[in-house]
């Protein structure tokens, strides 16, 4: 016997799955007596060897031709041994002797008779003897039992064809997964299904519910549960896919940013639109959208390709070189995401060949990044500690000194190490293209070029904090967050922003009783994945200023109090007062639930001076198209022409600036009437007021005949206008123009007002507003502040009774009798509306402070202390209210468009208008925001943004003057607390 | 092993003091910073700028009145729309017109003339070595340290400018005079080892950029001797007409070769005859004797020592 030659195991043994175990057994009585050398068993290992890639072992054996010797040695090896194939050799002649195929037939469950015709059919090519043979084949529980001929010459010739089928048969019988060498035979696996990326998903967008691919297997990733979904039914299938995907998701779950990337997919057998093209990867065909990437085809087949300077909302740069795959026919490893995929191309994401690229491009890239993770803020949550995981070796081979750069001072909000940068230009491409300010490049070459200003000044753009989430290294991290928290400590709840009324979606990570760090959510129709510095950096004002104990003033100043004593104080204070003389007055950041509690007790007093204390009092708030972004914030992104009317979206909403300023960059056209402001984007400054209004009448010419011949016009009035004396007459003007200029018409409606609060929409929605009769009520004698510091001093006269409900000791609780301290957003689960109409819920991220209450459960108890009990116990009774009042506001998340009602608010409108002639005045309009960093009780109280607003006055904000100040027409003052 | 660990360390102990002291000196006072520049071969150490009194942003700079037309013509030769193509030839302008480096406020210019954010304009200037964003001497000497000079003995010429000067690499005399800098090959090899000097005495219009070859320590030194006193040194090969083989200058001092050792080795060893292989017509039956080769070229040098 020749076992030295011939294997008795093979493959290659990285391959996943079982090992295959394969029975050789030859039948002859003179092999078996040793008469003669057994060349057919070793000729069976020898094309084992030969022909099978996947990681297999044999057992050999040499019998007489005795039928119940041949039986029980076929039994060992099919249920001890567990071979998955036996093949048998010799003894299938027609001579006494030779029994193997009865010995076979009586061991197996079910006969396949058809190996045995294909044999003779093979043979009988060659000799024409071959019709003597009676070799058959069956199936033994899992086993696969073949006989074959017993010449090693005509082994070779049948089982070189035979065996094509034999590895899918195996599969069927849910034995071990073989994989063969194609040069030899090629395995049969029939039924594979085509995926396509749906069209618009082809390019990277990624949605709700994402789901990775690999052959047979769905991940359904939904909040943070995977689910394992197998689409054939098959055990082995499912379980070799989670092994890949084990593999492939593995870096998926230590970041979020890497499924974001990751496409949805859908398995469809149909042909590719003319529009596709179809390429493989890793061998799966797959269709993706003309004119994608190499690095979209990989994450279209459910690849996940290693990156650092990719990102998908930025412009290519292709500069970091970790997305190497292999191509075929190109001499080189390509760098996907710079790579167009071609049809038929063939991608390799696995080889060796990727796997040493990407692990040198790992090597140059620790060359120079300092091994200082154990004190770096991005430890536990960095890109390059990651992949360094996968592709970083144990050692270095750099012996000569590593670099160091300076630290750069970008303002009081981002932090730089510049020696951890890895030059991904991740953070200059968002400055110069999201966040429209030229501040940040890369200066000097090769070794020596380094991530700066040049000459040092500050970051001047108002998401400058989302350079932190960009970069995937610990170059950039939060200055006002450093050494504070390690991300494995933090407990993260998702929740929303009420900095201003666009409702950002944040996460809020907090460690015990503390915030510690607000990160943006993704939602693509909202915020995309920005948010403002504001949004991410004011959680240092909710630990200041706070109110977390019932206060009571009895003339001596605020005394603390018991909760019964400061509800009884101001059921004193109530005494005597008749409902027309009480007033109350939301505030900017009050919720919706405290808003219509708040209106219940009021109405129960019998009062209806409800007012906001953003201002106006007059907006109608029957028709909500009215004060609605009636667009939507995804429908914006569709305009080609844009008009803002005394807005200055870059501090009002400066994610929204970020839409319009991409708009821009896709073409659209943009204009205002207000101040002349650096929006961060070219447009047209129209007129500083009310006549250039009166202008866009003509439309003939100009802006107006734009609007009119737009296919996506726009009109944004900010709350610039809605906070003037005279806004009745100029939003008849705005709506002059939109009816004449046909903003609004099918399938489309360009009519925006804009808020500037977080209130200030479900308040409008609940009819939170004071009714006709309120005009001609006396000035109140009892005040109450639900949250209010912006009230204006006339609403609040100084010998009114004043109870202030809120969580911050600003203007508000300082005018106030009796102070009930309620809850800031983190601490409640609450409704916001944002202006586009759609409402959103915060979670409750820290317990509440102190003695302090949710604002809702703070106003039904008062109302059981005034003996008129508000009919709701549970936040659930009061969202049913909600949904009584305001139906949308229990549809979570969902934008509903705002009924038009063809205009008749308008008409109204100009009918209630008529009897007031009072012509607009000539004062140029403003934003209502005078500084951004300091709009609310939060953010007032807030150190990081009292630093923001001094590093203007104390860093350059251009490189042309070394005069400190305001960025050009930024309109930052000082001092300004409204 | 040991030695050679211990050599390395002591070699990255030395940079780490270099770097340190440059960084406390820089905070100080405008300083020359040595050998430094090693790694962009340009006197410009730091690719951040740091204001000090004679470069901050209220340095004044404008281009000349001359010079504004020149802006103009050179922005005639881009597309409107690709305006900031010009930034180089721009800058290139704004360089010789400020006596050979560019101040934050020229940067600044060129990118307000362009119509284009200034920190764009800095990562032009700070990639190209060419570019001087520090003040520099009215000549800037470049030694050229490749291969090919160095063999032929630019080092030593190296050291005569540095002990002549009393400046090494990316410093500048205390009379304003000259910078030395190292370059990396200027295609000159030929005629190893070479020096440029780039004159920003005259201005945009009398602007040169002065290639001095073949140079023997004494050459490079009554070179820039020449320069300093307002003479105006030969050009070029300093003992040849142009890059024929005529004798070379690596032993220090220009040794000719001798007339009849002008031509190849080769050439004499086939005892005058061209040798082969030559072209030949391939239909044809070779004739016996080889065809007359080319006249012979005769060159001499025009400066005989």
């Amino acid at each position: 016997m020749s076992t030295s030659q011939s294997p008795l195991a093979g493959g290659n043994n990285a391959t996943n799955g079982d090992k295959a175990r394969f029975g050789v057994v030859t039948v002859s009585d003179r092999a078996s007596a040793g008469t003669y050398e057994d060349l057919s068993g070793p000729a069976i290992l020898k094309f084992f060897d030969e022909a099978i890639s996947s990681s297999w072992e044999a057992v050999y054996r040499i019998i007489p031709d005795e039928k119940a010797q041949i039986e029980k040695e076929l039994k060992t090896l099919c249920d001890v041994e567990g071979c998955c194939l036996v093949v048998t050799t010799g003894g299938t002649g027609p001579a006494p002797r030779d029994v193997t195929p009865e010995a076979t037939e009586a061991v197996c469950d079910r006969l396949m008779p058809g190996y045995g015709e294909q044999m003779r059919a093979i043979s009988l090519r060659h000799v024409p003897t071959a019709v003597l043979s009676r070799q058959t084949a069956g199936l033994r529980g899992k086993s696969l039992i073949l006989n074959l001929p017993g010449k090693p010459k005509a082994i070779r010739e049948t089982i070189d064809e035979v065996f094509a089928s034999i590895p899918y048969c195996i599969e069927l019988m849910e034995g071990p997964y073989i994989t063969t060498n194609e040069h030899v035979v090629k395995a049969f696996r029939p039924g594979k299904k085509k995926i396509r990326a749906s069209p618009s998903l082809a390019n990277g967008g990624p949605t709700n519910g994402q789901r990775l691919c690999t052959s047979q297997l769905h991940v359904r990733r939904q909040g943070h549960v995977l689910t394992l979904v197998s689409e054939s039914g098959h055990r082995q299938a499912a379980r070799r896919a989670a092994n890949a995907l084990r593999r492939t998701v593995a870096c998926a779950e230590v970041d979020s940013r890497f499924l974001q990337t990751s496409v949805a997919l859908q398995q469809e057998a149909a042909p590719a639109p003319s529009d596709h093209i179809e390429v493989e990867v890793n061998g799966q065909p797959v269709q993706i959208l003309k004119g994608s990437t190499v690095m979209a085809a990989c994450d279209a087949a459910g690849v996940d390709i290693p990156r650092f300077c990719y990102h998908h909302r930025l412009s290519i740069a292709g500069n970091c070189r970790m997305c190497l795959v292999e191509v075929a026919k190109s001499p080189k490893p390509v760098a996907s995401c710079a790579m167009p995929a071609a049809p038929g191309m063939k991608i390799k994401t696995d080889s060796a060949l990727v796997k040493k690229a990407r692990e040198g491009v790992m090597e140059f890239l620790l060359i120079n990044h300092p091994l200082d993770c154990p004190i770096c803020d991005q430890g536990g949550e960095c890109d390059l500690q990651d992949q360094s995981m996968h592709f970083g070796s144990d050692r270095g081979r750099f012996t000569e000194m590593k670099r160091a750069v300076k630290d750069k001072n970008l303002g009081p909000l981002v932090k730089t190490v510049m020696t951890r940068c890895i030059h991904c230009t991740r953070c200059v491409r968002f400055a110069s293209e999201v966040a429209g300010v030229q501040d940040l490049g890369m200066t000097g070459r090769g070794n020596n070029s380094e991530i700066g200003t040049y000459v040092e000044k500050l970051m001047t753009s108002e998401l400058s904090g989302n350079v932190i989430d960009l970069c995937p290294v610990g170059a950039l991290t939060s200055k006002p967050a450093a050494f504070t928290a390690r991300n494995w400590e933090l407990r993260s709840v998702e929740s929303v922003d009420t900095s201003d009324a666009m409702g950002c979606n944040i996460r809020v990570d907090s460690r015990g009783n503390e915030v510690m760090r607000i990160l943006p959510r993704l939602n693509e129709d909202v915020n995309e994945e920005w948010i403002s510095d504001k949004a991410r950096f004011q959680y240092d004002g909710l630990k200041r200023q706070r109110l977390d104990v019932p206060l009571v003033n009895r003339g001596q100043g605020l005394e603390r109090a018991h909760w019964a004593d400061a509800l009884t104080a101001v059921q004193a204070g109530l005494k005597g007062i008749k409902g027309n003389e009480m007033r109350a007055i939301a505030g900017k950041l009050a919720d919706a639930e405290s808003i219509i509690a708040l209106k219940d007790l009021m109405n129960r007093l019998g009062c209806s001076n409800l007012y906001s204390d953003a201002g106006f009092a007059d907006l109608d708030a029957d028709v909500r198209s009215n004060y609605l972004m009636n667009t939507s914030l995804s429908g914006i992104s569709q305009a080609d022409v844009v008009l803002l009317v005394g807005s200055n979206p870059r501090t009002e909403a400066p994610v929204l600036n970020a839409r319009l300023r991409k708009l821009w960059l896709e073409g659209g056209q943009l204009a205002t009437i207000g101040p002349d402001l650096d929006l961060t984007y070219p447009h047209e400054h129209l007129g500083e007021g009310a006549p250039a209004l009166a202008e866009l009448l003509k439309t003939g010419s100009g802006w107006g005949k734009k609007l009119k011949e737009a296919k996506n016009p726009v009109i944004i009035v900010g709350p610039g206008i809605l906070h003037r004396q005279d806004r009745g007459s100029i939003l008849q003007k705005v709506h002059e123009v939109v009816e004449k200029t046909g903003v609004v018409r099918d399938n489309w409606n360009g009519y925006n007002v804009m808020h500037d609060s977080a209130s200030r929409v479900a308040a409008l929605d609940l009819g939170f507003l004071p009714s006709a009769r309120s005009a001609s009520a006396p000035p109140p004698k009892f005040v109450y502040l639900l949250g209010s510091d912006d009230f204006a001093e006339e609403d609040v006269p100084a010998d009114a009774f004043v109870v202030y409900q809120g969580h911050h000791g600003d203007r508000g609780a300082a005018r106030a009798n009796v102070v009930l301290p309620g809850t800031a957003y983190t601490e409640k689960a609450a409704t916001y509306v944002n202006f586009e109409g759609r409402a959103q819920r915060t979670k409750v991220a820290v317990p509440p402070l102190g003695d302090a209450r949710e604002d809702w459960t703070i106003v039904r108890a008062l109302s059981e202390v005034l003996d008129l009990p508000l009919p709701y116990d549970s936040r659930a009774d009061v969202r049913a209210r909600l949904g009584d009042v305001a139906p949308h506001l229990t549809r979570v998340g969902e934008w509903d468009a705002p009924l038009w009602l063809n205009g008749q608010y308008f008409k109204a409108f100009a009918a209630r208008a008529a009897g007031d002639k009072a012509a607009p005045s000539q004062d140029p309009f403003q934003s209502s925001i005078e500084n951004f960093y300091l709009t609310d009780v939060i953010s007032r109280s807030s150190q990081t943004m009292a630093k923001c607003v001094q590093a203007r006055e104390v860093m350059p904000t251009s490189f042309n003057t070394s005069q400190p100040g305001p960025a050009p027409s930024y309109g930052v003052n000082k001092g300004g607390a409204k | 092993m040991l030695r050679q660990g211990l050599t390395r360390l002591a070699a990255a102990a030395l940079r780490v003091q270099e770097v340190a002291s440059c960084q406390q000196v820089q905070a100080q006072a405008p300083v020359t910073w040595g050998r430094l520049a090693m790694a962009t071969n340009s006197h410009d150490i730091f690719n951040v700028h740091r204001h000090s009194p004679d470069n901050n942003l209220d340095t004044p700079f404008d281009f000349t009145e001359a010079n504004y037309e020149l802006v103009t013509e050179l922005l005639s030769r881009y597309p409107t729309n690709y305006r900031q193509s010009a930034v180089i030839p721009l800058l290139d302008m704004a360089q010789k017109q400020n006596q050979g480096w560019l101040s934050l406020s020229a940067m600044n210019k060129c990118a307000e003339v362009l119509g284009m954010p200034p920190i764009r304009v800095y990562e032009v200037a700070t990639f190209y070595t060419m570019f001087n964003r520090s003040k520099i001497g009215k000549y800037h000497v470049m030694v050229c340290g490749t291969t090919p000079c160095m063999l032929c003995g630019s080092r030593k010429i190296h050291a005569a400018l540095r002990d002549h000067l009393g400046i090494d690499f990316g410093e500048t005399t205390k009379d304003g005079m000259f910078t030395l800098g190292e370059m990396e090959c200027m295609g000159a090899c030929v005629n190893a080892p070479m020096i440029a000097v780039a004159d920003y005495t005259r201005g945009v219009e009398g602007f040169s950029y002065g290639y001095f070859e073949d140079l023997t320590p004494q050459d490079a030194v009554s070179i820039v001797e020449d320069l300093r006193s307002g003479k105006s040194p030969v050009k070029g090969s300093q003992y040849r007409s142009k890059a024929e083989p005529a004798g070379n200058v690596g032993t220090g001092k220009w040794v000719p070769v001798p007339q009849n050792l002008t031509q190849t080795l080769t050439f004499e060893a086939s005892g005058g005859k061209p040798p082969g292989p030559r072209c030949r017509d391939l239909d044809f039956e070779a004739p016996k004797d080889p065809p007359a080769g080319p006249p012979n070229a005769k060159t001499g040098s025009n400066k005989p020592v």
